[in-house]
């Protein structure tokens, strides 16, 4: 089976261990890759994409040496295979014109201040999947137990995978 | 010789004299009139000349606020033209003493030259001696309008450099007062913010002192020592480089088969040797060894976060110092200064913008200097931003210090774009600025600040475009500053 991946982009190690921390609840049905830079991360992406896997969802640092932010989700949303990914911004200072630019131009799905609070980086990630899985018409069954069970139920029935059991 | 001479010596004195006897004799006609009493009135037709044998009279253009055009005494005539012209006349004649005139009808000039073929001679001079006299004077007139026209050009000029080195100071003087302000706020918030991160770091320094103490000493764990050194292996567990951290689980999942990738991830956090002394950490996991496993991870976590608040608290501690340091008010007097210091500090405050720039740091110690430090580092940050707006970003800063002769330089260069050959000279200009107005310094003040500033310091800053692209500039403060104060 395909596998959804999360990834994880800061150039500061404290900050991305703190993600790490929060989303690593979801790894074992949606591994997480985690990279200091978008250049780091553009290689990750090219592995996992070439490995017949897709990227769910990324959390991205604005303020970043060499790319920032909100470009390289820019990037992300020109290329065919990270299109539908879900991308959110975290950010301790974008100005204006850099989140405008994010959501006209990315398609940015979620915005997240930091300091963030550790139940608000979970709901963000299961909404977000739980939106990418409904979205692709992903059969819901095996990610049930950790994203919104609700939606994803009414989505089963949606595609008729009630009968199968 | 100008007109009044003219005047007395050639029609007045001599020959005037004697034919106004002569005339007086013929007709005796004089008129008299009164101090402030009006002789003819502009717009006036007029077919009479009074020719002034006594006194003052002025002569005004109305609508002017009553505009003194000439004044004519003994020997001149008033009427001439509007007599001659048979046209109302232009000005009108005011008497300032009381002014004794000849009265001349129309018809008498003429009777007058024909009856005294003596006089006519005569006459015809006054005439063209008035009408010279007043043709000098239009000439002497125009001559002063055209001096005072370049009067009043001068002091236009002048009045506008004054307006404007009075704007370049009052915006010198707002920028002042922001600068002082934000110091201000800087030392506030510093002190507020040192308040919570002294408790913080004193508190979590004594977690860290005492939680692997209390784990050691707690007699219902059977492994508290193992425990207390797994909290330990924590607090010492560095922050893994993604790709480092990567290949260890990669590691990890291939020698234990089966491990999920999440208790890879928390195993991978640890160094070899930590990971060496679990005893539970076998090929294959049973469930009661997985339990185990769990139990000491949690302290291995718990050791992470603590030294994550610890380290995160240090960092707090230091950007505040900065921000104090950057903002350093001066009480009027300089102070002995650490430069580079003070280049450390503008570099923090400004990360954020740096951040995106390669920064290659290259200061040489240099003396400390006496001067005002918080001045000083805002010449290092109108000079970084500057060079952060020219750069593209992933470009280079470079920042030297180093002594030179007996100076003390710092260089700051970049690799952008650098500056128009032509605006070399002006980029110190007040108000000079190449940004649109949505820049972040917008007022075009921070060069010539910087100027003013270094300069108060006896020192100099000049520019120059590099070779190989980009601008750089050096500020070069004295030597000397090292054991005397900036004049």
């Amino acid at each position: 089976m395909n596998k959804i991946y999360i990834l994880c982009v800061d150039d500061e190690p404290d900050v991305l261990e703190a993600i790490e921390r929060d989303v690593e609840i979801f790894e074992d049905v949606f591994p997480i890759e985690l990279a200091e830079s978008a250049a780091i991360a553009r290689g990750l992406i090219e592995k996992i994409t070439a490995q017949g896997d897709q990227l769910g969802l990324i959390y991205c640092d604005h303020v970043m040496p060499a790319m920032q932010g909100v470009d390289f989700l820019i990037e992300l949303q020109q290329n065919e295979r990270t299109k539908k990914t879900k991308k959110v911004l975290v950010t301790g200072q974008a100005g204006l014109d850099a989140t405008v630019k994010a959501v006209n131009q990315c398609n940015l799905n979620h915005y997240i201040a930091k300091p963030w609070n550790g139940k608000e980086l979970i709901d963000v990630t299961k909404k977000q999947l739980t939106d990418y899985i409904i979205d692709n018409n992903i059969d819901p069954r095996p990610y049930m137990s950790v994203l919104e069970t609700s939606r994803l139920s009414e989505q089963i029935y949606k595609l008729g995978l009630w009968n199968d059991e | 010789m100008e007109f009044e001479d003219f005047k007395t010596e050639w029609a007045y004195k001599a020959e005037v004299h004697s034919v106004l006897e002569r005339i007086k004799q013929l007709k005796n006609e004089s008129i008299v009139f009164n101090a402030g009493q009006r002789i003819i009135a502009e717009g006036e037709k007029t077919d009479v000349i009074y020719f002034i044998l006594e006194g003052q009279a002025e002569i005004l253009k109305q609508g002017h606020g009553e505009l003194v055009v000439d004044k004519f005494g003994p020997g001149d005539f008033i009427g001439l033209t509007a007599f001659l012209t048979k046209q109302p006349s232009l000005l009108e004649s005011l008497a300032v003493s009381e002014v004794t005139c000849l009265r001349l009808h129309g018809v008498e000039p003429d009777h007058l030259t024909h009856e005294h073929p003596q006089v006519r001679e005569i006459i015809q001079r006054l005439f063209i001696s008035n009408l010279a006299t007043r043709t000098r004077r239009m000439i002497g007139l125009n001559i002063k309008v055209a001096e005072l026209g370049t009067q009043l050009k001068d002091r236009n000029r002048e009045l506008n450099e004054a307006m404007q080195k009075l704007e370049h100071t009052r915006n010198q003087m707002i920028h002042r007062e922001k600068l002082a302000t934000l110091g201000q706020l800087l030392a506030g918030i510093a002190h507020e913010i040192n308040n919570p991160c002294a408790a913080l770091s004193r508190g979590v320094e004594n977690l860290i002192e005492d939680l692997p103490k209390l784990l050691e000493n707690n007699l219902q764990n059977q492994n508290s020592k193992l425990t207390a050194q797994m909290l330990r292996a924590g607090l010492d567990c560095p922050y893994w480089n993604s790709e480092v951290k990567h290949e260890r689980m990669n590691y990890l999942m291939q020698t234990y088969s089966g491990m999920k990738r999440s208790l890879a991830r928390r195993l991978a956090r640890m160094s070899e040797e930590t990971l060496s002394s679990l005893p539970c950490l076998k090929e294959k996991l049973s469930a009661e060894a997985m339990a185990s496993l769990e139990h000491q991870l949690d302290y291995f976590d718990a050791g992470t976060y603590l030294r994550t608040v610890s380290l995160s608290s240090e960092r707090i501690q230091k950007l505040v110092l900065s921000l104090k340091n950057y903002g350093k008010q001066d009480q009027g007097q300089a102070e002995l200064f650490d430069i580079r210091e003070g280049i450390h500090n503008t570099l923090i405050v400004l990360n954020n913008k740096l951040k995106n720039y390669r920064v290659n740091l290259n200061l040489e110690p240099i003396e400390n200097l006496y001067c005002h430090g918080g001045e000083i580092n805002q010449v290092w940050t109108n000079i970084l931003i500057n060079a952060c707006q020219a750069t593209p970003q992933g470009g280079e800063i470079d920042i030297r210090s180093y002594l030179e002769k007996d100076d003390i330089k710092v260089s700051i260069s970049d690799s952008g774009h650098g500056i128009d050959p032509q605006l070399l000279g002006q980029i110190f200009e007040p108000n000079f600025t190449t940004k649109n107005t949505k820049a972040d310094f917008g007022l075009g003040l921070g060069l010539a600040i910087s100027r003013e500033i270094i300069a108060k310091h006896g020192g100099r800053i000049e520019v120059a475009n590099r070779e190989k692209g980009g601008a750089c500039f050096t500020v070069c403060l004295p030597l000397s500053l090292k054991d005397k104060y900036p004049v």
